[in-house]
C-alpha cells in the first residue's frame, strides 16, 4: 500500500498506517527521519514516487518526500558505459557482456527469489532492445516476471528526472535460455522517436553514459 | 528440437508460448488474422524466430563482431560448395582486385579503398543475374551518395549502410545493389514481401536487396538475407528440395557462418538460390 500523496505523516501509526514511513518501510522507535533515506537500508535505493521524484538518499529529506512511495518501487539501478558499433550489417548499441561497453552494477540484489542475478546485456542490436539477465552461479530457469519496467535515463548516470525511454514487460518478447532470461523489444514499435538514429543506436550512436533501471 | 506451442491470452494479450523438450520458453506477442484470431503458422514461426535469436543465431551475429572488418575475407556457399570470395580492400587479395578497379573501371566511385570495410570479389557467372559474364563485385560502406541512387533510379525512403556495384568484366556494364531494411522491403513491394516471408522458415534480422541497372530497372530477383539456425535451412531446404549451399560433412563451416541469403525470383514466384555466407580472416 502506497504512502498518501498528501496530508500529514509520521514516523509512527498514530495518523493511520498509510501515513507511516515505519508502516510502510519498517523502523520502529525513535528513528530520525535519515533512517529513512533511499538506500539506508528500510527504503529502496531508487524509490521514487509515481511522478517519478525520488526519495532523498542524503542530505535535506522531509516527510513530503515519502508522498506516493512506494507505487514505484526500483527493483535495480544501474549505470552503463554504451558503447556503439557502427557494424557492416548491425548497429548495436549498449552494454554486452564481453562485447561492448561496461556496467557499474550487475548484480540484482534480489531478483525472481534469486540472489544471484545479474545483468549481463542492455542493447539494442539491429533494432531489437534486449534485456538479459544471467546468474553469477548455479542454474536458474527464468520466467517472465520479475519488473514492470525498463526505464532509460539517456545520457545520465542517475534516475533523476524522467526515463527518456519506458519498456514494459508486457510489450516484450520473452524467453527463457539456459541460465538466462531474454526480453526483447523492437524499437521500431516503441513508438515516439522513429527516426533511424534512434531505432538503430537507442543508447546514441558514440559511447554514451546512461542509466537503466528495473521498476 | 522438438516444439510444443501454446495460445494464450494473458492481461488482454494473445500469447504464443514454444517449450522445448529442454523446457526452455520462448514467449511471443501471437500474429493476429484480420478477424483478430490467432494465426498459428506465423505466431509458431515468430517463436521458433525468437527461440534461435538467442542461441545459434547469436553465435552468427558474434561471428561478425569478433573479426577485424578490415581484414575479412567472405566466403558464399552456395549449390552445394564454395562459390566466391570477397575480401576486404586493405587486405592482399582485396588490394589485387582493387588495382583491377582501379585500371578497369576507374572513376565510377570517388575510391575503391578508402573504407577500410568496404568489400570486393571476383566470380565466374554462378547464378542470375550474373550468369553471363566473369564479374566484379565491390561493396561500398561509403555514404551512398545521392549520384548513384539518381544513375541508377533508386528512390527508396530507406537504405542499409552499404551497397554493391557489379561490374561486368566483358561488358563494362555496372550494375547496383541497393540494400534496404526490411520495413523498406514491405513498403515498396508488399506482394513479394508477403511472398518470400510466407515462403521463408524462421528467420532473424532479414534484409533485402534489389538490383537496378542503368536505366533504373529492377531485376526481378530479389535478395533476402537473414540470421537462421543451420539445421532449421536444412530442413527447410530438404522439405522444399532446395540445393542446400554448402556440404554439411564440413564440420568447420558451421562455426563460421554469419548470414544466410536467398535469391526469390518475383516473376516465376520461387526461392531459386540459398547462400550461406562464412567469415573469417583473410
Amino acid at each position: 500500500m502506497a504512502i498518501v500523496t498528501s496530508g500529514a505523516l509520521s514516523l509512527g501509526t498514530t495518523s493511520g498506517t498509510n501515513r507511516s514511513l515505519s508502516a510502510e518501510y519498517g523502523g520502529s522507535g525513535d528513528l530520525p527521519l535519515s533512517t529513512y533515506y533511499a538506500g539506508a537500508g528500510l527504503v529502496p535505493a531508487g524509490t521514487v514516487d509515481p511522478d517519478g521524484n525520488a526519495v532523498p538518499s542524503s542530505g535535506t529529506i522531509k516527510f513530503s518526500d515519502f508522498y506516493g512511495t512506494p507505487a514505484i518501487t526500483n527493483i535495480h539501478g544501474t549505470a552503463i558505459s554504451s558503447a556503439y558499433v557502427d557494424g557492416q550489417y548491425f548497429d548495436q548499441s549498449g552494454y554486452s557482456s564481453g562485447y561492448i561497453g561496461s556496467i557499474t552494477d550487475a548484480t540484482i540484489d534480489s531478483f525472481q527469489n534469486s540472489s544471484l542475478c545479474l545483468i549481463t546485456q542492455a542493447q539494442n542490436l539491429a533494432g531489437t532492445m534486449s534485456l538479459i539477465i544471467g546468474v553469477s552461479s548455479g542454474s536458474k530457469t527464468f520466467n517472465n516476471s520479475g519488473f514492470t519496467t525498463l526505464n532509460l535515463y539517456l545520457g545520465q548516470t542517475t534516475n533523476s528526472g524522467n526515463p527518456d525511454v519506458e519498456l514494459d514487460r508486457v510489450d516484450a518478447n520473452f524467453t527463457s535460455n539456459t541460465n538466462q532470461g531474454q526480453w526483447a523489444w523492437d524499437v521500431a514499435t516503441l513508438g515516439g522517436n522513429t527516426s533511424p538514429t534512434f531505432v538503430n543506436g537507442i543508447f546514441g550512436t558514440s559511447t554514451t553514459n546512461n542509466f537503466i533501471e528495473l521498476v | 528440437m522438438t516444439f510444443t506451442y501454446s495460445h494464450i491470452t494473458r492481461d488482454g494479450v494473445e500469447i504464443t508460448i514454444l517449450t522445448d523438450t529442454n523446457q526452455k520458453v520462448a514467449e511471443v506477442h501471437s500474429v493476429l488474422n484480420a478477424d483478430g484470431t490467432v494465426n498459428i503458422p506465423l505466431s509458431n514461426k515468430a517463436a521458433e524466430s525468437l527461440y534461435y535469436q538467442y542461441t545459434t543465431v547469436q553465435d552468427q551475429i558474434d561471428r561478425i563482431s569478433l573479426i577485424d572488418s578490415s581484414q575479412v575475407k567472405d566466403t558464399t556457399y552456395l549449390n552445394g560448395s564454395a562459390a566466391r570470395t570477397d575480401y576486404a580492400v586493405d587486405t592482399t587479395e582485396g588490394q589485387v582486385i582493387v588495382t583491377k578497379l582501379n585500371t578497369e573501371f576507374s572513376g565510377e566511385v570517388p575510391s575503391y579503398d578508402d573504407n577500410s570495410m568496404n568489400l570486393v570479389g571476383e566470380y565466374t557467372a554462378q547464378r542470375p543475374p550474373y550468369n553471363v559474364n566473369n564479374t566484379i563485385s565491390f561493396y561500398n560502406f561509403d555514404v551512398l551518395t545521392d549520384t548513384i541512387k539518381t544513375r541508377f533510379g533508386a528512390t527508396y525512403q530507406e537504405y542499409r549502410k552499404w551497397y554493391g556495384l557489379k561490374f561486368d568484366t566483358v561488358t563494362k556494364d555496372v550494375l547496383a545493389k541497393f540494400v534496404i531494411p526490411d520495413g523498406e522491403m514491405k513498403r515498396v513491394d508488399i506482394d513479394n514481401y508477403t511472398k518470400i516471408n510466407n515462403a521463408l522458415p524462421a528467420v532473424s534480422y532479414p534484409f533485402y536487396a534489389r538490383i537496378h541497372d542503368e536505366s533504373g530497372n529492377v531485376n526481378e530477383n530479389v535478395d533476402v538475407y537473414f540470421q537462421a539456425d543451420p539445421d532449421v535451412m536444412k530442413t527447410w531446404c530438404t522439405d522444399n528440395t532446395y540445393v542446400f549451399p554448402y556440404d554439411t560433412t564440413d564440420t568447420t563451416i558451421v562455426p563460421m557462418l554469419f548470414i544466410w541469403g536467398c535469391v526469390y525470383n518475383t516473376t516465376t514466384e520461387e526461392i531459386t538460390h540459398v547462400k550461406a555466407y562464412t567469415r573469417t580472416t583473410a
